[in-house]
């Protein structure tokens, strides 16, 4: 039987999703990849890893969709899914140090993923020269904040999510994720005090 | 001086939460507290105002998009049931990290070693060498220890200074 699931909100898109149907699970690939996609990307800031865990995301999506509770936000659980591949990502020193030697040849490729595309073109190549360098500056400071206090900061910063939601997320309290908040923010006041002044 | 040193500490517990304030993340009573002493604490007011800059300094708004067929490749990976990340990756990078990794396989080098060398001390305490072995095992060991030498026996270096002493003779 076709459903129309176009109309109907993430979570009841879940209840059939737990059932094994891949119609709705197509919905909510499409409705959601892009959120996965560019919250996984601001936090690795790498297309093609970016890509890779946001398919792992919805692999994980349909394995564990019976574990999905209809009582919690759908948006949380899946940011939940999406910090658990992040961390994951972080504690995987293998793959890392495969990174780590990875760039010794690969710097030009590397130079080329660190560049994100600008939303609006800067109107003059001298603004646009400044603007990629007040974001690389951004980027490398974000990048430098710990695993956990870097997904804080995207989810509270990038993803608009309140504490109470991050506390889920990251599966802590509401006081971890405000001190988790604090200590980011002040190494992110150290290292962007140039953009500042 | 004093009265500076004594403000400081009295800013303290609002400092911690200036940050959470200013993300709009605090409770009736604790918001009433810190709407007062920012009234009269210009330095909390000035670190409140950094906070909100630093907020707009991280303004980023770039625009990234799943590729292309990102839905079909999902689903492709579903109906073959299989994840580029098996579970048993995750569990073995876990149960055997890197450090201990290392450490383990230093362990293992020493025990080695140590092995190694026991089995070649003689009875005299002295080390042997391919003449004096007592066993065919220490012959194999001092053989195989041999390619760790500058110039292992049958290599060009071996012959090319077997030549030279020879031609020096």
């Amino acid at each position: 039987m076709k459903h129309n699931y176009e109309g109907m909100s993430s979570e009841d898109i879940m209840l059939y999703v737990s059932g094994g149907d891949k119609s709705a699970f197509t919905v909510l690939i499409d409705r959601h990849k892009n959120n996965v996609f560019s919250c996984i990307y601001r936090f690795v800031r790498n297309k093609d890893e970016a890509h890779d865990l946001a398919q792992e995301v919805f692999l994980r999506l349909w394995r564990f969709a019976h574990k999905y509770q209809p009582t919690s936000s759908f948006t949380t659980w899946l940011y939940t899914l999406t910090a658990n591949v992040c961390k994951t990502e972080v504690q995987s020193s293998w793959r890392r140090h495969i990174k780590l030697l990875g760039s010794f040849w690969s710097s030009a490729d590397a130079a080329n993923d660190s560049c994100p595309e600008p939303l609006d073109r800067a109107p003059s190549p001298e603004d646009a020269a400044i603007e990629s360098e007040r974001q690389r500056l951004v980027h490398t400071a974000i990048q430098s904040l710990p695993g956990k206090q870097r997904l804080a900061l995207v989810l509270s910063r990038y993803e608009g999510l309140s504490y109470q939601e991050i506390a889920t997320v990251l599966d802590c309290s509401v006081p971890a994720v405000e001190s988790l908040l604090v200590r980011a923010k002040e190494t992110l006041r150290k290292k962007l005090s140039p953009l500042r002044r | 001086m004093r009265k500076q040193a004594s403000t400081r500490e009295g800013c303290a517990p609002f400092r911690q939460k200036l940050s959470a304030f200013a993300d709009g993340e605090m409770s009736a009573d604790w918001r009433e507290k810190i709407e007062s002493h920012l009234a009269t604490c210009p330095e909390c007011r000035q670190d409140l105002s950094e906070l909100r800059s630093l907020w707009q300094a991280l303004d980023d708004p770039i625009s990234v998009q799943t590729r292309p067929g990102f839905t079909q490749d999902v689903l492709r990976k579903v109906n073959s049931g299989t994840s580029h990340r098996p579970d048993w990756f995750h569990s073995w990078g876990r149960m055997f990290p890197a450090p201990a990794g290392i450490a383990l396989v230093a362990m293992l080098g020493l025990v080695l070693g140590g092995w190694l060398g026991h089995s070649l001390v003689g009875i005299d305490g002295h080390l042997l060498d391919g003449t004096l072995a007592r066993t065919a095992t220490q012959s194999a060991t001092i053989e195989a220890l041999d390619v760790f030498s500058p110039m292992p026996k049958g290599s060009l270096a071996h012959g090319y200074l077997t030549v030279a002493g020879e031609a020096a003779q």
